[in-house]
């Protein structure tokens, strides 16, 4: 479904949000394919600018995932992988878990995650105290 | 967009539950990705039917013919852009399914239980 450029491409861009040595991507609502190239191109650029060693892409927000969206998804991660990236997908909904799975549909190449906390201890962020009075807890890059 | 988004909203007025929602919606992406991406056009009709309740999806493209039809029904067709598996994935989430596809285009026939 190739497009011209218009000005909204900026405005629908999906984030790509740096996140210590990761790339945190959080996807929300519905995504166009040409978002979807956008994004990857975007990624790839910034895990050679940055050296992000993970990304995660949070869909908690999404509500539909078809074939085409896997497919591209995997693509992404493969393409990541092949520059040392790793990539978890994190907050996909029980429905479009059964739709996926009812679908033969399988995400290869992309490890995935209940939740963003996990996905993000995954890939090397642990929760530490800030102090020992202090109870509260800090998310951390693991040394 | 706009199908996904008025197959969602008649789920909803029917009260429709949420996976099943989702199983219709996505079978809707599919079916209207074919033709968008890879024909020259076509149409998506949607009518609901009563007792029990479902819904009855014909997709009819003016493409060429899908080829290689049966390794794709047959789950043995792999594309780096998914081609092919949205139909295999209709078929499975669909309660009846037919398709029938020549050189002067597509159809296809998908009924979901509501």
């Amino acid at each position: 479904m190739s497009e011209a450029f218009t000005p909204d491409d900026a405005v629908n861009r999906i984030p790509i949000i740096k996140l210590w040595h990761l790339l945190l991507v959080p996807i929300q609502g519905h995504i166009t394919d040409r978002q979807l190239d956008q994004l990857s191109e975007g990624l790839l650029n910034r895990i050679h600018e940055t050296g992000a060693t993970g990304i995660v892409i949070d869909v908690t927000g999404m509500w539909l995932i078809d074939s085409h969206t896997c497919a591209l998804l995997s693509r992404i991660a493969t393409s990541a992988r092949l520059m040392g990236a790793r990539t978890v997908l994190c907050g996909m909904s029980p429905e479009i878990a059964l739709t996926l799975q009812s679908m033969g549909l399988d995400l290869p190449e992309v490890k995935t995650e209940l939740t963003l906390e996990e996905a993000l201890l995954g890939l090397g962020i642990e929760s530490k105290s800030a102090s020992q009075e202090d109870d509260e807890s800090w998310l951390l890059p693991s040394r | 967009m706009d199908a996904l988004l008025a197959t969602r909203s008649l789920c909803q007025e029917q009260g429709v539950r949420a996976l099943v929602q989702q199983r219709v919606t996505t079978v809707v992406s599919e079916l209207c990705r074919n033709i968008v991406a890879y024909t020259p056009g076509g149409y998506l009709e949607l009518e609901l039917k009563q007792g029990p309740m479902r819904l009855q999806l014909r997709a009819v493209d003016r493409g060429t013919g899908i080829g290689n039809l049966p390794e794709i029904l047959a789950g043995r067709y792999r594309s780096k852009t998914g081609l092919g598996r949205g139909i295999l994935g209709t078929k499975q989430l669909a309660h009846q399914f037919n398709i029938a596809t020549g050189p002067s285009g597509t159809t296809i026939d998908a009924e979901l239980l509501l």
